[in-house]
């Protein structure tokens, strides 16, 4: 059994004797409030503080460099922020962010060569901390069209449904579901494969 | 029950996954997966990643993550919460953080006019982006000077940025958005981008679809920032083309002497952003 293989058995095993520590959908969709919790700096951070993990991960898959992953998500949230104080949010808090992050990712896409940012101790820890398999998983994502690398985040990352994603990325409901599937279809098979230590290495 | 072959089974591996075919579809392709290893394997595949990345403990952020995103929006971003509108410069009236506006001039007079929308930023906690060809920065900076401001000075103290156009439109979106983020973060409250897209004595460095390019994405930019842009364009060199799709259709406000106006012939960003790329 190859690394994937193993590391796939280790977490089936985990879920199972983890408890729910972690906020369920339900839960936090209780929290996408558009109203007044949102409008002030307080409940705006205390709402962040249920999504930024997730956050994280979805940046993290958008992203081809680690030195990005928290600019990214700090555009995110920023550009969330500025709407909100502009005016009420007319979504649940937690698919604004989507939109966003999917907005920013697409803006910067390119032009990560023209940050300010030097290559930061955050930066490197966050290298160091990543995993084989984590790479391996990421490598995949790179291999997939933009279209497809953003609905698998949207869908299985972030857990919105094929019709929020539609919303979210602008596409028919259909459009949705094929390219899911193709982004599904690509990962599995990329997966599947064994992968060289070299060709990882520009992973994150 | 109809036999379902491979290619059309593995169409529909994703949505069997989330259980959202009709009960006759999902019998088809559970009778084709007792019986196809392959489809099977690709099956198990799937539910393998997509059960890995839903893990919650599969990638965690590094540590101090949270703390230095909630102290970067403590100390950034949500100051900005009570700078709604600022003065337009160029004429009486206000417009709100996030307006993309577009200036025709034709006159020097007109020009210096346009330059005015730097002045109520200038000498405060805002920041100013001046942008475009050689000879427009060169022609700001002069005005400037013609009325008592020092933009090397300004420089120097960073209430002002110079940025030459001089590379496509994905690359000048990058420099952009980096020096309005630079800006934010060395204490700005807000940012005051005045660009000069017309044709200068150089070419463009991408032609005039790139122009559109340029322009959907500034717009785009300026929704997520504390920012206003002033489009300044110079009517006697633009082409009637650029004119249209590049600017009149790209901007949702213009700017005169006799005020700020909607413009009639804005379309909204998503009907102009080419989204979907394929690698």
């Amino acid at each position: 059994m190859d690394l994937f293989g193993a590391q796939i058995n280790l977490i089936h095993e985990r879920k199972d004797a983890m408890s729910t520590s972690v906020p369920r959908r339900d839960e936090l969709d209780s929290n996408d409030v558009t109203g007044k919790r949102s409008s002030t700096p307080e409940g705006f951070l205390a709402l962040l503080r249920l999504h930024e993990n997730n956050l994280y991960k979805a940046a993290w898959a958008l992203c081809d460099r680690a030195d990005s992953i928290e600019h990214l998500v700090e555009r995110t949230v920023l550009s969330l922020w500025y709407e909100r104080s502009r005016s009420s949010l007319d979504q649940p808090f937690r698919r604004c962010l989507a939109g966003k992050l999917i907005d920013a990712a697409r803006i910067t896409r390119v032009s990560l060569s023209a940050s300010f940012d030097a290559d930061t101790a955050e930066a490197r820890e966050a290298r160091e901390l990543s995993s084989e398999l984590s790479a391996r998983v990421h490598h995949a994502m790179q291999t997939l069209t933009w279209d497809c690398r953003e609905i698998f985040v949207l869908r299985d990352l972030m857990g919105f449904t094929a019709v929020e994603c539609a919303e979210v990325l602008r596409i028919t409901h259909v459009q949705a579901k094929q390219l899911l599937s193709d982004a599904r279809l690509g990962m599995a098979k990329k997966l599947s494969t064994p992968v060289s230590s070299a060709a990882i290495g520009g992973g994150l | 029950m109809k036999d379902m072959l491979c290619k059309d089974a593995k169409l529909l591996l994703s949505d069997y996954l989330d259980q959202s075919l009709d009960r006759a579809t999902t019998e088809d392709v559970r009778a084709h997966l007792k019986s196809c290893k392959d489809c099977r394997v690709m099956l198990d595949g799937m539910k393998n990643v997509v059960g890995l990345v839903q893990d919650q403990g599969f990638l965690s952020p590094p540590a101090g993550f949270s703390e230095r995103l909630q102290s970067k929006l403590g100390s950034v971003g949500l100051a900005v919460k009570d700078a709604h509108e600022i003065q337009i410069g160029i004429s009486e009236g206000t417009v709100p953080l996030g307006s993309h506006l577009i200036y025709f001039w034709q006159s020097n007079a007109e020009f210096e006019a346009g330059v005015r929308f730097l002045y109520p930023g200038l000498g405060g906690d805002e920041h100013c982006i001046i942008f475009g060809h050689d000879e427009a920065l060169e022609h700001v900076q002069e005005v400037m000077r013609s009325n008592g401001y020092d933009p090397e000075h300004l420089i120097s103290e960073r209430k002002i940025t110079i940025l030459r156009r001089h590379a496509p439109a994905q690359q000048t979106i990058g420099e952009i958005g980096a020096a309005i983020e630079k800006a934010l973060a060395d204490g700005a409250r807000l940012v005051r981008f005045l660009g000069n897209l017309g044709i200068g004595l150089a070419p463009l460095p991408a032609g005039e679809e790139d122009v559109l390019e340029l322009e959907t994405n500034a717009t785009a930019l300026m929704q997520s920032l504390p920012c206003v842009i002033v489009c300044m364009y110079d009517i006697r060199t633009v082409p009637g083309r650029l004119l249209f799709k590049g600017v009149l259709e790209t901007h949702s406000l213009s700017v005169c002497s006799n005020g700020i106006k909607p413009n009639p012939f804005y379309s909204p960003v998503h009907e102009h952003s080419g989204s979907h790329h394929v690698n």
